[in-house]
């Protein structure tokens, strides 16, 4: 573990480290333009803030429509919800005092949460009034191929001829139950916690980090009562957090460099959509579903005063049970559902990055012990208020939360190894760039495989993302792997050397899908495949 | 976008920040001296690769991608694109040897070989991207003869991939790269040609 001096000359990374942001630091201003943060050699953002002078926002919730035309057709006989969004442009302030423009979904950023039920279809007319294609994949989704939102399928290109309606497409979200075709539905394989994002085919880093990302969160009656019963905490504390990283030009737009091709890092660490806010909560349990919505930086989070997490999920699902970490290590797109108990915090506690990251290539150290800062750079001040509350939500660690339904070994048709690896600057999958037009897997329909996903070496890490369903982590480098990673992920981070063995189903839905490192510019150079199920 | 010279570089907007382009004075395979982003990248839609002739295998399959891909665009872009390839062995890729390298190839139209300085040329590498952070594998320039940057100047849209990616996905990216998303998008018989000064 490597410890944090305060001495010497500061760098822009250090003063971060001390909670004083880029903009706290003007007495030492001038030393900010001459310290490049990062190994990439780019400017670092030269605006400075006083960190902590703005509330966390909440993202705001999409709210139905009346119902149009669709060509959407579900299975169930349940009334669909019709939404729509409008992609395009919009102002944004995530420095404080800065406005930024932002490609963002009804034009905010991050994106408004989608709040749906299981059972219950969604038809969401995405329409596109930006000047760049763009794909919306609901991500931990289990949705049809063409409502999928693919990298490469059914691209929505931008309205071509003045005048002309901009493009749009109905995506169709049935949230049945997994194996509901076959009259096997699985309701403990609903997802909780989604969120959607676009995935244009070698665009979809630039289109992510403009701010084209929100959460999908979906409930059913299991997740309803564990709130109604006070299990978890109320919906009044239950708050979706995404962090992301940021690097902004001198004018307050947002910089970002398509040829780092390692994957990019920002500079200014943001919180649904803010740098370094503040957030008020009173003396009790507070839900946090954590995502980790940044192009290429891992966070290993840390509480300032020691607290545990009560974890609760992981990636779109809950645990069986509630687990306690006294520290989160989040992979891109991996997501933490935690419970934080301020009832007996001091009164400022702060949600810390301690992991040490200077370039795409991800963090020092590796996945199973990686290098830390302790105190690390304060990413949200939470402002404890009051006395402990009363009658607070009851979950603790072993607290029954959802089932798992395994997958077992006698299930397994087939087994294949896909080794991901870099290739003279670029990024391959069994050493084969992406081909959309080419089929890397066919699976049946209805079955279960074993995959074997491999980290190809080189000290690159990539959090590998598989379309369709949840997987199930059997082994990680050979042994068990670790609780909170132990029953259904749909993003597998494999560190310097990892091996993951995971097993999956196919269920319901035919045609293609793809995987791939969710370092997004990985992905955008191609560190991708495509499997058919049929 | 107001574009201007500041020394060896250009200034000009990289998705939507504006950035300084490297723009040094190279050498031409026919022996023509040009500040690179001026006569190559300034208002057009270009594909940039790094070569060297003594490269086997690699070097000479990807070229034979990119130019296969360049002729697939024409039809699209009302021409073939621009394509600049630099060496990454400037001690022995002379304009002369370049010549002939383009030669054997019949020396299609819009195809040009460069050399210069070799800090020059490796400023252009470094700004692209075409860089291994273990210094070891950087200093292998056989590393760095698969990639292409594909831009276009105007839009400050640039994309980077393999040629071993293959000549179709090439294809559709660079149409994407220069907003030629369907038959609707506006005519594109430009992009061979400075649309912007």
């Amino acid at each position: 573990m490597r410890s944090y001096k305060n001495g010497g000359i500061l760098s822009r990374r250090d003063l971060c480290k001390l909670g004083i942001g880029v903009a706290g630091a003007a007495a030492v201003g001038k030393m900010l333009a001459t310290r490049p943060a990062f190994a990439d050699g780019l400017p670092p953002t030269p605006i400075r803030f006083t960190p902590f002078t703005r509330a966390l926002p909440m993202p705001s919730v999409h709210q139905p429509v009346a119902p149009f035309s669709t060509d959407c057709k579900f299975t169930t006989t349940a009334t669909p919800n019709f939404y729509t969004v409008h992609m395009r442009k919009g102002l944004a302030e995530i420095i404080p005092g800065v406005q930024t423009g932002i490609w963002g979904y009804n034009g905010q950023y991050p994106g408004p949460s989608f709040s749906s039920r299981s059972g219950t279809p969604d038809v969401v007319r995405q329409i596109n009034e930006l000047d760049v294609e763009t794909s919306i994949h609901f991500h931990s989704g289990h949705n049809p191929s063409a409502s999928d939102g693919l990298p490469y399928a059914d691209l929505l290109i931008p309205a071509q001829v003045p005048g002309r309606p901009a493009s749009f497409r109905d995506y169709c979200y049935p949230h049945q139950s997994p194996g509901f075709s076959t009259g096997e539905p699985d309701p403990n394989d609903n997802e909780t916690t989604a969120w959607y994002h676009d995935h244009g085919t070698d665009i979809t880093g630039l289109n992510v980090y403009q701010g084209l990302a929100g959460f999908f969160l979906v409930t059913d009656d299991l997740h309803d009562r564990l709130i109604a019963s006070r299990t978890l905490p109320d919906p009044a504390f239950d708050v979706p957090l995404v962090l992301q990283d940021r690097r902004f030009n001198a004018d307050g737009s947002l910089f970002y460099n398509p040829f780092e091709h390692d994957g990019f890092l920002g500079d200014v660490f943001v919180a649904n959509g803010k740098a370094q806010p503040y957030f008020r909560v009173q003396r009790r349990k507070y839900r946090f579903r954590i995502l980790n919505g940044a192009n290429a930086r891992m966070w290993f989070l840390r509480l300032s005063n020691d607290a545990p997490f009560l974890r609760l999920g992981t990636d779109g699902w809950l645990l069986p049970a509630a687990i306690t970490q006294n520290r989160i290590f989040l992979g891109m797109a991996e997501r933490a559902d935690v419970v934080i108990d301020f009832r007996n915090a001091p009164n400022t506690v702060f949600l810390e990055n301690i992991a040490v990251q200077d370039s795409g290539r991800g963090p020092a150290g590796d996945s199973q012990n990686p290098d830390t800062v302790v105190p690390g750079t304060p990413l949200v001040k939470f402002i404890v208020e009051g006395p402990a509350v009363a009658n607070d939500a009851t979950v603790t660690v072993g607290t029954l939360l959802r089932p798992n339904t395994p997958i077992e070994a006698n299930e397994i048709v087939a087994t294949r190894q896909f080794e991901f690896n870099r290739s003279e600057g670029a990024w391959q999958v069994n050493g084969r760039f992406f081909d959309e037009n080419r089929v890397d897997a066919k699976v049946r329909k209805g079955t279960a495989e074993r995959w074997i996903l491999k980290n190809g070496g080189g000290g690159w890490w990539h959090p590998i993302h598989i379309h369709l369903e949840a997987h199930q982590v059997q082994r990680f480098n050979g042994a068990p792997p670790a609780p909170q990673n132990a029953f259904k992920k749909d993003t597998t981070l494999l560190g310097p050397g990892d091996e993951a063995e995971v097993f999956m189903r196919f269920r319901d839905f035919g045609d293609r899908f793809a995987a791939h490192c969710h370092n997004i510019e990985h992905e955008d150079m191609r560190m991708m495949f495509r499997f058919d199920v049929g | 976008m107001e574009r201007s010279h500041i020394g060896t570089f250009a200034e000009t907007v990289i998705a939507g920040s504006r950035r300084r382009f490297p723009n040094p004075s190279l050498t031409t395979h026919d022996g023509r001296s040009v500040r690179f982003y001026d006569e190559f990248v300034r208002g057009r839609f270009v594909l940039i690769n790094f070569a060297y002739t003594r490269c086997e295998g690699k070097c000479p399959r990807g070229l034979s991608v990119l130019l296969a891909t360049r002729n697939l665009l024409a039809p699209s872009m009302g021409c073939a694109p621009g394509l600049a390839t630099l060496t990454l062995d400037p001690d022995h890729d002379s304009p002369e040897v370049l010549g002939r390298y383009v030669a054997t190839r019949g020396a299609p139209a819009g195809w040009t070989c460069l050399t210069g300085a070799r800090a020059d040329l490796e400023a252009i590498r470094r700004f692209l991207g075409f860089v291994d952070p273990d210094p070891r594998v950087d200093a292998d320039r056989s590393q760095h003869g698969s990639l292409v940057a594909m831009g276009d100047d105007v839009r400050g849209r640039w994309q980077v991939a393999s040629t071993q990616a293959g000549t179709r996905p090439l294809t559709q990216l660079a149409l994407r790269t220069a907003g030629l998303w369907s038959a609707r998008s506006p005519a594109a018989a430009n992009a061979c040609t400075s649309r912007r000064g």
